[in-house]
């Protein structure tokens, strides 16, 4: 029998456009990390939810904070796993088109897909924006974070909403930055050919 | 001439929706083809607590929905939406918004959104859902119970039950399993139309607790520019749909109170006057509460309390 | 633009986006931006962003990272190999034994978790190289594992089945006992399909060697099996026993999870941070495709697609079986591009109140829905459970190879599909 470690699922579901571990940015880099550490948000999600269950059918009396801290922690860390995906490259796509299409065209369809990219995380930035402001500010221009109005006031909404309006800003930001990189490849193969 | 899009709280295939549906098709009649408004079901375009927002950027064109849905952004909403014990009928309810000021209260509210509110409709006071026989007050120390957001969820913690909030949709499920005893849902024929009482079988009806306000609102920019004939008929077929929102459940809940009596499985429970009032007193001391946490808030709590006075009823 | 050309506008995009290699959640995405701002103007994108946020908070999708994370840990720690042995050891030398064994390795671990994805890595990893070197036919090897695989959302618990309990206001309980037969049904058929193979050709599927584990070997592994079985214990039964909701067994099945890992001796900060790492980009890469699909939903709602796709299929003058078809037929065709997450939310809204008012049971329809999902995992282009298997499969097996297994199992799946629809009861029994 065969004794391997079963492989990292995430990783190797969608290949990535070329392995760029190496040309990670310092920032890019600090993200994953910053990720790594969030990530254990889940497990405190489970602990919390495990205490909530004990705490209502042992002890007969149920916490008002356990479901609402455990949809903001799920929340933050699913939104979080978008950025991260996009930075790792593991967002799921389809490459059946892609793997028989000659280098030219291959190229060719990376400057579209990532230009439509960076259209849809600017368009999405710029509106989370406002989300996130009328999140943050009451219609008069005054400061008030909006909570989710249950008995347990927490600003959830105003912090998730900021937190979408971040994310998308960094895909944004990366996706500019990818563009580019193609760019440069194409003037390096142009002067090679030259 | 105008195609419009209002969002509902409700799901399609409730009663309540197809009310709703009836709404606008009056609208279209009355405008003479003028209006056709398409109702889409909770959560269709955005969820059901974005509402506003979307109302107010004019994605969509209007919502009818419970006001307290936006208690997190103003917890004078969920005093506008569900003063719990305030009103002892829907007649008080029409009459302190139609003549009380509650239309004032709700547009300075809402205008700075971008939103006109219309007008207010209630399904009439919600029966409490129970798998225990609930005699009063002091049966509800202790209490697993299901609760929505707002003001509510605070009255019943300090009643000594526990609430848990859980969507509408899970109610069925954790009645069934045990999870909780009781739930705050809704009146008794929706309650029943979603199959409560096959799970809970001491129902308290009528009920002491919620009545909520589901308000009509559209978009400011598109309502300022219709036709002062069009604003009417806006207005006033929401009065029509004040009496059959109300009127129309209120029939289903005795067919439906009727057959659960007929039912040997079944207790109802109805709260003596005295338990009434004890819950109410346990109710005001939370809005006083509520009223601190915002300046609209406490707009609000004084003028409705100070209507409640004059009508004599606090 | 009439709704209609926007309805195939909005499918041709969606296959042409999709050949670009653009990930799945951005090409959804995309067509609703688009269509957004053409429709609706600068407003109309910020109900993108108002849905991302009600994506993410809503209730149901809790449920998804704890079946991840114990899906997770569940690969890092040794219990699915021992599974795997312990079956091998039962397993008799019976031709086509080791797919069917896999069969059954399937089915427990579908019973431990709700979602799909692990199972099918584990499978590609444990069962396809054993297959393929025994000489194995390739087709029916790799078949065996995808439709295997794929029943973590058949076999209770499922997390399609606790969304679209939600989604239609039915009973999760009543949904999870319905599934059971048909489960049972849908591996037999499997199984009956592997032997019928196998006899007809026996190169396709040699007779295992015979094993030899010593005594010691064989007790130590059917020990190891106790722990899973407390593991699909602790989530379904504190789902039945009513010690906690749904979302909260989920939570409980993790736990449980850990206190298996920690009694095996395999609990290592290390494999819990793993395990969350891999739970934070796997629910990233899940989340997100179904975040495109809801924005696409959103706007398609408010351009009328509702009222579209509900007069299109209130129009047609048939008998409500036909009308049933219809929405099957709907849903295989939607289940090419889309993932079950964007399938439920568009058309459970309409459906389900449709089927009601036809005076069908909806613990049945979401035994039909959750079928149909299954034929979702496998059909291309778009096949989760074939781009999970890749991720494992040797590099020699291309995605067409795999595309091409994966037609006698869809077949299979529509055959009890089409039973269910006339045989109500296979569901029904036991609710
Ligand atoms: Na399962
Ligand atoms: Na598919």
């Amino acid at each position: 029998m065969d004794d391997k470690p079963v492989a990292d699922l995430g990783k190797v579901v969608a290949a990535p456009v070329e392995q760029n571990e190496d040309n990670k940015s310092g920032v890019e880099r600090g993200i994953i990390k910053f990720g790594n550490v969030l990530a254990l948000l889940f497990l405190a999600s489970v602990l919390i939810s495990v205490y909530e269950v004990v705490a209502r059918f042992v002890f007969n009396s149920p916490t008002i904070w356990v479901h609402e801290t455990t949809s903001f922690f799920v929340a933050i860390c699913l939104v979080f796993g978008g950025l991260y995906c996009y930075i790792e490259n593991k967002h799921i796509r389809i490459d059946i088109v892609y793997e028989v299409v000659p280098t030219r065209v291959k190229f060719a369809l990376d400057v579209f897909v990532e230009i439509a990219q960076l259209t849809f995380f600017i368009a999405l930035s710029y509106a989370s924006w406002i989300m996130a402001e009328k999140s943050w500010f009451n219609p008069l221009g005054d400061l008030r974070l909006e909570e989710s109005g249950s008995a347990f006031r927490f600003p959830s909404p105003a912090l998730i909403k900021a937190f979408i309006f971040i994310c998308l800003i960094f895909m944004a930001v990366f996706s500019l930055k990818r563009l580019i990189s193609l760019f440069r490849k194409t003037n390096k193969m142009k002067d090679a050919a030259l | 001439d105008y195609e419009w899009t209002f969002q509902s709280s409700d799901q399609p295939g409730n009663t309540v929706f197809k009310i709703k549906q009836e709404w606008a098709s009056l609208v279209e009649t009355l405008s003479d083809g003028k209006i056709h408004i398409e109702i889409l079901p909770a959560g269709a375009v955005v969820a059901h607590n974005e509402t506003l927002e979307a109302v107010g950027s004019g994605i969509l064109t209007g919502h009818i929905t419970d006001s307290t849905y936006f208690s997190g952004k103003d917890p004078a909403f969920s005093l506008l939406g569900n003063l719990v014990g305030a009103w002892s009928s829907p007649y008080d309810l029409y009459r302190f918004i139609e003549y009380g000021g509650g239309a004032e209260l709700y547009n300075e509210l809402e205008n700075p959104y971008g939103v006109q509110f219309i007008g207010a409709v209630t399904p009439g006071l919600e029966a409490f859902v129970s798998t225990k026989v609930l005699n009063g007050v002091d049966d509800l120390k202790g209490l697993k119970m299901r609760s929505p957001e707002g003001m509510i969820q605070e009255v019943f913690a300090a009643a000594g039950a526990s609430p848990v909030n859980l969507p509408f949709s899970e109610v069925y499920t954790t009645l069934d399993k045990g999870v909780i005893d009781a739930a705050d849902a809704s009146v008794l024929a929706t309650n029943h139309e979603n199959g409560f009482f096959k799970v809970a079988k001491a129902p308290v009806y009528p009920g002491f607790h919620s009545m909520p306000t589901i308000e009509v609102s559209m978009n400011k920019a598109i309502y300022d520019g219709l036709s002062d004939q069009l604003k009417t008929v806006l207005s006033t077929s929401v009065r029509w749909l004040s009496w059959e929102f109300f009127n129309q459940l209120e029939n289903k809940n005795f067919d439906v109170a009727a057959e659960l009596r007929a039912d040997p499985e079944i207790t109802i429970t109805d709260w003596s006057e005295a338990e009434r009032v004890k819950f109410r007193q346990i109710a005001r001391k939370v809005w006083v509460d509520y009223a601190k946490r915002s300046e609209f808030s406490q707009k609000v709590y004084d003028k409705i309390t100070t209507w409640l006075i004059s009508q004599g009823k606090l | 633009m009439s709704i209609t050309i926007s309805t195939i506008l909005i499918l041709v995009l969606l296959i042409g986006l999709l050949t670009t290699r653009m990930p799945l959640a951005f090409v959804t995405g995309l067509v609703a931006l688009g269509f957004a701002y053409f429709n609706f103007g600068l407003p109309g994108v910020s109900l993108l962003t108002s849905r991302i946020y009600s994506f993410v908070t809503q209730y149901v999708f809790i449920a998804v990272p704890m079946f991840v994370l114990m899906a997770a840990i569940l690969d890092r720690s040794g219990i699915a190999r021992d599974i795997y042995k312990a079956m091998q050891l039962s397993a008799g030398r019976l031709r086509g034994g080791v797919a069917i064994q896999t069969l059954f390795v399937a089915l427990i671990l579908a019973a431990m978790s709700g979602i799909i994805g692990g199972e099918i890595v584990l499978l590609g990893m444990l069962a396809l190289p054993q297959m393929l070197d025994m000489g194995y036919n390739k087709r029916l090897a790799i078949g065996t594992v995808l439709a295997g695989g794929s029943l973590g959302t058949m076999m209770p618990p499922s997390i399609v089945l606790i969304v679209y309990g939600l989604t239609a206001s039915v009973s999760i309980g009543d949904l999870f006992k319905a599934a059971v037969i048909p489960t049972f049904l849908l591996v037999g058929c499997y199984a009956a399909y592997i032997i019928f193979r196998s006899y007809m050709d026996p190169t396709a599927a040699p007779i295992a060697a015979k094993s030899d584990h010593t005594k010691e070997e064989r007790r130590a592994v059917y020990r190891s099996i106790i722990f899973p079985i407390i593991v699909a214990g602790s989530v379904l039964g504190s789902i039945y026993a009513g010690i906690a909701s749904v979302t909260e067994s989920a939570s409980v099945g993790v736990a449980g999870m850990i206190i298996a890992t920690y009694a095996r001796g395999e609990l290592t900060m290390k494999l819990i941070r793993e395990s969350v790492i891999q739970t934070m980009s796997t629910c990233g890469m899940i989340i997100w495709i179904g975040v495109g699909a809801t924005l696409l939903i959103g706007v398609y709602n408010l351009m009328g697609g509702i009222q579209f796709v509900k007069g299109m299929i209130l129009g047609l003058d048939v008998s409500p079986v036909m009308i049933i078809m219809v929405m099957m037929l709907i849903l295989v065709v939607l289940g090419m591009f889309l993932d079950w997450v964007g399938i439920t939310l568009l058309t459970m809204p309409i459906f389900v109140p449709i089927i009601q008012s036809l005076g069908y049971d909806p613990v049945w329809f979401g035994i039909l829905f959750c079928l149909n999902m299954q034929v979702s995992y496998l059909s291309p282009p778009f096949g989760p459970a074939v781009f999970y298997l890749k991720s494992v499969a040797p590099p020699d097996i291309t995605l067409s190879d795999m595309f091409k297994s994966v037609w006698p199992f869809i077949l299979i799946q529509v055959f009890v599909l089409m039973l269910l629809i006339y045989y109500p009861q296979i569901a029904l029994w036991l609710v």
